[in-house]
């Protein structure tokens, strides 16, 4: 088993692994509210992409917003 | 353990990546993995192309017949085209005033509610204001007799005639169809309505229509029973926008595309985030999977055999 000797020790890898993984209850904990914060950051910069990509076509940008239409 | 990857494993990479796309070839990775890897990459290679030619090859059969299906209407750049594209609310605003004042007279949109303008067109008093000007039949009161009140946020959208036979008697004989769902119930829906409201012109040499039809090239037969209904200055645009025939045009048309799918913006946020965070997984799930692998793939077969 030549390949398994060489271990990079102070990889990013490595830390990750010290740091989250050692426990079972840590890399759950991690796991759950990675995916909680990460699914919010995700909504966040989505919206932010939507809003950059859509200037002034949003409800709020009408220019004429509470003042009633005028009937026939 | 990530080091252990074998050289075999490498040298079939791009062999796996081609196989891997092209589920039809999935039975060369297991007669001829052990084989010369660039010779049945480029069969695999070979392969597809005939595909993909048979498949473009279908392409010329499908085109549209004119006289069946109208002339072909051009593909126009609407604001909500696009994967991250939203309505143009301001828009919707105005081609709802244009229904208002133009096609609601023979147009139902018997499925949309006041309800629905709020937030998208309207703030909830101006639509309250809106369907407080109507008058609706609501059901038996205590003493059992119908009776008329003003409309409310929940009513639906007025009608113009009280039945289809009713609509058919006024209008020669012709429905005008119900305008709800008309983007996604036409083929190529918000062009075909753009082109087909803006496209009246008088019939070539050679055509006549009968009284009471009306030309209209982009109209299956030509022959259509509606007159010209937008014409410059016909409405006076709240926002002062000038009310030429191509913008009310293309007013009515984004309208119309919220009313048969108001849910796009919603569908396209979440289609464009869940793609994502899939990609991601995708990854994610291949590298474990090739983790979990390596063990098998990189192992050695020895045939030890006696005689």
């Amino acid at each position: 088993m030549e390949y398994a000797a060489r271990r990079n020790q102070k990889g990013a890898f490595e830390s990750f692994y010290k740091l989250i993984m050692r426990r079972n209850s840590v890399y759950v904990t991690f796991i759950i509210a990675g995916a909680f914060f990460g699914e919010r950051a995700v909504d966040y910069g989505v919206h932010k992409l939507w809003e950059r990509n859509n200037v002034g076509k949003r409800y709020e940008d009408i220019s004429v917003l509470g003042q009633r239409p005028v009937e026939e | 353990m990530a080091g252990s990857f074998s050289f075999s494993i490498l040298s079939d990479h791009w062999f796996c990546v081609i196989l891997q796309a092209t589920p039809v070839l999935s039975w060369f990775s297991s007669k001829k993995a052990h084989e010369d890897a660039g010779s049945s990459g480029v069969r695999a290679l070979a392969l597809l192309g005939a595909g993909v030619t048979g498949l473009l090859s279908f392409s010329t059969v499908a085109s549209a017949d004119e006289a069946e299906h109208g002339l072909e209407s051009p593909n126009y750049p609407w604001p909500h085209d696009g994967i991250l594209s939203s309505y143009d609310h301001a828009s919707i605003r105005r081609g709802h005033q244009v229904y208002q004042q133009v096609c609601a007279s023979c147009h139902s949109m018997s499925l949309i509610s006041y309800r629905d303008l709020v937030g998208v067109a309207y703030t909830e008093e101006e639509a309250k204001a809106m369907a407080a000007e109507i008058e609706v039949v609501d059901g038996p009161n205590d003493e059992g007799e119908m009776f008329t009140r003003p409309g409310k946020l929940s009513d639906r959208f007025p009608q113009p005639y009280a039945n289809e036979s009713a609509a058919r008697f006024a209008n020669g004989g012709a429905y005008p169809p119900d305008l709800s769902l008309i983007t996604k119930a036409r083929h190529n829906g918000p062009n075909y309505v753009f082109a087909l409201l803006t496209g009246y012109r008088d019939p070539p040499a050679g055509i006549s229509i009968r009284e009471g039809l009306h030309y209209n090239p982009y109209f299956p037969g030509g022959a259509i029973a509606m007159p010209k209904m937008l014409n410059d200055e016909a409405v006076e645009y709240e926002d002062g926008v000038p009310a030429t025939e191509a913008q009310m045009g293309k007013d009515i048309v984004s309208f119309l595309a919220w009313a048969a799918e108001p849910e796009m913006e919603e569908r396209k946020l979440m289609g464009f985030k869940w793609i994502f965070l899939l990609s991601l997984a995708l990854l994610q799930a291949a590298y474990y999977r090739r983790l979990k692998w390596s063990v098998l793939k990189s192992r050695k077969l020895v045939l030890d055999v006696v005689n």
